[in-house]
């Protein structure tokens, strides 16, 4: 080693704190005074989540992440592992209508949209509203239904409205679809369509819990059943969901980032096993979820980690690959291309 | 990407055009070699930068890097000159400036703002070049910049125009590839635009395109100021010329006019249109010039005796006609010789050596002298003569024919100083062979009563490869006795002894002369101010005897002397030494003064030819160029001796340069610390940041790149120190840099000095080595494998919030 005294310099002397503690890491301010107590009902959400799904706690972030980028969820997994739970316990927590459907293979189109019915006494077509007609939709094994109820459900995710026999119903603007399937090479089961699969922002996994998680599982199911505790006020009441929306797209991020994020996608689209690469609405909806991220993180900003964190969720419903699962080359596409220089 | 490579392309060709038309008159390699070496550097430089674009969104800084290449040839120029090497003129140094200024531009095209400048530069450049230069090769790079300028501008017009042409969206989507529906006629069009400035440039020779010259100030000098280095000027420098009009000064070149003179001159001109004629006031022997060479003004001439480089400019006179008077510039050499050195130039030949005197040799009679006749060659008078042909293919096969030419200025003889071999003189417009005559064998004169001043007289003689010499049997005696005879007496039976002693067991013929050179050089010292005592009754037995010690006349007498006694014939040459030492890089020419008369020994080989023997230490004789092999061993060599001079320095410099490359990390990571410390950033933002690529910086030198994709976080996450408190130090860093880089502008830190305390700390906190490689793979692949990265995030948190 170089004799630093020789040089004029002091080594390090030691553990160095500054005012008797360390300088901890900005979490910036929150923009807005109100938004302290919303803050407290997303940790709220937050905790109720992980009751309801143990030890899944990076799985609920992603959840909470998608649920105030505005986006749709699909949950892909094997069954039993909790899927159906989450997504009732989510709908439970926002309030609103939730509605469920079971997909299976003779559902048909009408039976999610609604259809019109001949009311005998008025001589009249009514319309009966199905299950989109509501806040939290619940669609249950969404690969078990034919190609034909699936693309029905398109207009609804994406546009937030449906048509029947040409007449345009507007559905609730907090509309939120969280769809369950299982892996796509079990029988019985009718792969998405990838223009349904862009209509979804995410796509996670699960996963087996933890042996210790698996063990309080069964000891609360002794207890009294693992079904969610019914709540008696929703925790994030819709219109406290539209402000922390409208909150998570104000989110600054820096042009670098975004210069980053291109990068990403044109890479996505040149790579030579990706056939499909990241569409401009796959970009907004990263963007989306990243500021929804740094939101959860109490952050005012976007920074790498939540662009690297979100793309692998966001990336993966929409990367068509040649073979085997997405998650592999996300990870190389995000090692590859380089993060914007810092303060260059 | 097609316009980086054309901007490159370009500017290489100027560079080109450029180079070639500075090194016209050197060898063909030279300006290669320049050309190669500044292209190989830009395109590597391009390539690299290339690289770096895709990255970097914003072009980077350049200017300092441009200001600095457009200095450095000044530089250059400075350390070349002041280490005595020949300088460049100033306005080829600045235009230098230029081209490694454009070559530097070329190399940043990746980011398409530098392309118009290094375009624009490349174009002064070019003009500048073909103004400069004549070679046809200039006029072929020139095209070559014109041809991939102008596809560069195609290029980059249809890069702006093919957005706006394309009509629809999907259009556009598909528009990267309609290139095949082009007509042909396109192409041709295409083609046409870009081969035709390719071809006007390379027709348009002679007075069309050199028109152009004159936009271009050059140096030359003013009153007071001169460039030596100038080419040619505005003003009026000092250097030779060869003038064309208002001639103001005389040198030795050839091309010079002719003017009056009061000295004798070797031209005589005379014009009936004047009334008197002004008779000089010396006459020499002169040869009439043909009248259309007439041209003459009464004026008094300034000289310059000093022979310069050769080369040829316009000089203009002064405004106002005011004819300046120019000083002479004055020298002392009697003559300069360029060409290939060293050379031991003959002047007189002394062959009957009665032990204390030499007598000059006996002019050989007038039919033994071969006759002498004028030949015209490429237009010039050549002196040539029938040489006496040896039948022994072993003379034949070591025949090297060397030019030199010598340029007289105080020489006061009218013998001819030539080389050894002599085989053609050339003195221009000199077309009578009777201004010539024999004085000796192998010796020239003019029949006149000196050389003519300030004229060069080119000589061609043939140079011995004296390592084939050892294959030659002849050594026969020669046909003149005397270079045979040596005195009686007891010294000389005793020289006899000495020179069999030095030559026992060696082979007759050249192997013997060899052993006996070497001894004398070998053992004796030379001494120009020893001299024999005045008793000795022969001072070369003295000499070689007893004193051991002597001026170079010894040295050429002893070993003719010793050469005689065995049986060779020989003689003894006086004459001149045209020392490679003298060489003058700035003129290129070598002048010979008064004190480079030397004496050397002749010994006869057979069939009329003599080959030089010197024996004289310090002195060598000219040989042919060494061919590759010979170079190559010889520069070896050479290396190996000073090497082996030096070996305590240089094995000194090679451990600490070893030393400090082991240790580069130690020393990369001093600076980058004492760097940091001592220009703080002001701003907490830009201090944390410039942490960051300190701490990065101090990484990279131990050999721990951080990956492209890689966050702080993690990364310094890998290179846990042991400590807990850096491993805290630095977390809490990467969270403050992704803050500084990311965060709004107008978020400012709510405690600045705490931030800048955990700089400090950070940089403090030095990583311990990282962890093995195979632990380290592991743990990347298994992130990788995770498809939520859960553990990261909520280690991460847990991580800040326990900071915090």
């Amino acid at each position: 080693m170089i004799p630093f005294a020789a040089l004029g310099l002091s080594p390090r002397t030691g553990p160095v704190a500054v005012n008797g503690a360390p300088v901890g890491a900005p979490v910036g301010v929150p923009v807005d005074p109100a938004l302290v107590e919303t803050e407290a009902a997303v940790d709220r959400l937050r905790a109720y989540l992980c009751g309801v799904l143990r030890g899944k706690a990076a799985v609920i972030e992603h959840v909470l992440a998608c649920l105030f980028a505005r986006g749709h969820l699909l949950l892909e997994d094997k069954p039993g592992l909790g899927k159906t739970t989450l997504a009732k316990g989510l709908a439970q927590a926002l309030g609103g209508r939730f509605a469920r459907v079971q997909c299976t293979p003779d559902l048909l189109p009408s039976d999610v949209t609604g259809f019109n019915v001949l009311n005998q006494k008025t001589a009249e077509f009514e319309f009966r509203e199905g299950p989109v007609f509501s806040d939290v939709l619940l669609t249950d094994e969404i690969n078990r239904a034919t190609p034909r109820t699936q693309s029905a459900l398109l207009e609804a995710m994406g546009e937030r409205q449906v048509t029947v026999d040409a007449r345009r119903y507007a559905l609730s603007p907090q509309f939120f679809v969280i769809a369950t399937q299982n892996p796509t090479e079990q029988h019985g089961t009718y792969p998405l369509p990838e223009a349904q699969l862009d209509r979804f922002a995410m796509k996670l996994n699960i996963g087996y819990p933890d042996p210790l998680d698996e063990q309080r599982l069964l000891q609360a199911a002794i207890d009294g059943g693992h079904d969610a505790p019914p709540l008696d006020e929703p925790i994030l009441p819709e219109a406290e969901l539209a402000r922390l929306q409208a909150v998570v797209a104000r989110v600054a991020v820096a042009p670098a980032l975004l210069d980053y994020m291109v990068r990403v996608a044109g890479r996505s689209r040149q790579h030579s096993q990706i056939t499909l690469g990241v569409s401009p609405r796959g970009l907004l909806v990263w963007l989306r979820s990243a500021q929804a991220r740094a939101f959860l993180q109490r952050r005012t900003f976007v920074v790498p980690e939540d662009l690297q964190e979100m793309a692998v969720p966001v990336f993966a419903v929409r990367l068509a690959v040649d073979h085997d699962r997405p998650e592999p080359l996300i990870q190389e596409l995000l090692d590859h291309v380089p993060l914007p220089e810092y303060g260059a | 990407m097609a316009a980086a490579r054309l901007t490159l392309a370009a500017v290489l060709a100027a560079a080109g055009a450029y180079f070639a038309a500075v090194f016209e008159d050197h060898a063909p390699l030279v300006a290669a070699a320049w050309w190669v070496g500044s292209a190989t550097a830009t395109v590597a430089a391009a390539a690299w930068l290339g690289r770096r674009s895709r990255t970097m969104t914003r072009p980077p800084p350049v200017a300092p890097l441009l200001l600095a290449l457009l200095v450095a040839p000044m530089i250059g120029d400075g350390v070349s000159r002041a280490i005595g090497e020949a300088g460049q003129p100033l306005e080829i140094v600045l235009i230098g400036g230029v081209v490694a200024a454009a070559l530097g531009l070329a190399a940043a095209g990746a980011w398409a703002t530098f392309q118009p400048l290094a375009l624009i530069a490349g174009l002064f450049v070019t003009v500048f070049a073909a103004t400069l230069g004549s070679a046809s090769i200039v006029g072929w790079a020139a095209g070559g910049f014109a041809l991939a300028s102008v596809a560069w501008l195609v290029v980059t017009h249809w890069n702006r125009l093919r957005p706006r042409l394309l009509k629809t969206p999907s259009e556009r989507v598909a528009g990267t590839d309609r290139s095949k529906g082009r007509p042909i006629w396109t192409t041709a069009a295409a083609v046409l635009l870009v081969a035709a400035p390719a071809v006007a440039v390379n027709a348009a020779r002679g007075d069309r395109l050199w028109a152009t010259s004159g936009w271009f100030p050059s140096s030359g000098g003013d009153d007071g100021w001169y460039d030596e280095s100038a080419r040619g000027g505005v003003g009026d420098g000092d250097a030779l010329v060869a003038g064309l009009e208002n001639i103001q000064s005389f040198g030795p070149i050839e091309d010079a006019p002719f003017r009056s003179s009061d000295e004798p001159s070797l031209y005589d001109l005379f014009d009936d249109s004047y009334d008197e004629p002004i008779p000089p006031k010396k006459q020499d022997k002169a040869i009439a010039l043909p009248p259309q060479l007439q041209k003459m003004k009464e004026e008094e001439l300034a000289k310059s005796e000093q022979a310069g480089r050769e080369f040829s400019t316009l000089r203009k006179p002064r405004a106002g006609g005011e004819t300046k008077v120019m000083k002479s510039l004055a020298s002392e050499a009697l003559f300069y010789v360029k060409g290939r050195t060293p050379l031991h130039l003959r002047q007189q030949l002394f062959e009957l050596f009665d032990g204390v005197e030499w007598r000059p040799a006996a002019n050989l009679a007038d039919e033994d002298q071969p006759p002498l006749r004028m030949t015209l060659e490429a237009g010039r008078p050549w002196l040539l003569w029938d040489v006496v042909r040896t039948a022994s293919s072993e003379t034949a096969a070591v025949e090297f024919f060397d030019a030199h030419a010598l340029k007289f200025v105080h020489y006061k003889s009218n013998v001819l100083p030539t080389p050894l071999g002599l085989r053609a003189v050339h003195i221009d417009k000199l077309d009578d062979a009777s201004f010539f005559a024999w004085t000796g064998d192998g010796l020239m004169k003019m029949t006149r009563e000196s050389l003519p001043d300030l004229t060069a007289i080119h000589v061609r003689s043939r140079t011995t490869d004296r390592d084939a010499l050892a294959e030659s049997h002849d050594w026969r005696p020669a046909r003149s006795p005397a270079a045979m005879l040596l005195p009686i007496g007891p010294e000389f039976d005793r020289l006899k002894q000495l020179a069999k002693d030095w030559t026992a067991g060696v082979p007759r013929g050249w192997p013997q002369i060899e052993a006996v050179a070497d001894r004398l050089r070998r053992d004796y010292v030379l001494d120009p101010a020893a001299r024999p005592p005045e008793d000795a009754r022969c001072p070369v037995a003295h000499f070689l005897l007893e004193g051991k010690r002597g001026p170079d006349y010894q040295f050429a007498s002893a070993a003719a002397v010793l050469l005689r006694s065995l049986g060779y014939s020989t003689r003894l040459v006086a004459g001149f030494y045209a020392s490679p030492e003298r060489y003058d890089r700035r003129k290129r020419h070598t002048p010979v003064l008064g004190s480079d008369i030397h004496f050397w020994a002749e010994v006869y080989q057979g069939a009329g030819h003599w080959q030089a023997v010197e024996a004289t230490p310090g002195y060598t004789v000219l040989e042919p160029p060494p061919g590759w092999w010979k170079r190559t061993v010889q520069t070896a060599r050479a290396v190996g001796r000073w090497a082996a001079d030096r070996w305590t320095p240089l094995v000194l410099l090679a451990v600490s340069a070893l030393v400090t490359w082991w240790t580069r990390a130690t020393w990369i990571d001093a600076w980058a610390l004492t760097a940091w410390r001592l220009f703080p950033a002001r701003d907490p933002r830009r201090r944390v940041l410039q942490t960051v690529r300190s701490l990065d910086q101090r990484l990279r030198a131990r050999g721990w790149r951080r990956p492209a994709g890689r966050r702080l976080a993690p990364w310094y996450q890998q290179l846990t120190p042991v400590d807990p408190a850096g491993r805290r130090d630095l977390q809490s860093l990467a969270a403050w840099a992704e803050w500084s880089a990311f965060a709004p502008p107008q978020e400012s830190a709510a405690d600045p000095p705490a931030l800048l305390q955990l700089c400090t700390q950070a940089m403090n906190a030095w990583p311990a080595p990282p962890p093995k490689v195979d632990s380290l793979a592991a743990a990347s692949r298994s992130g990788a494998s995770v498809p939520i990265r859960s553990t990261t995030s909520a280690e991460g948190r847990a991580a800040a919030e326990s900071g915090g």
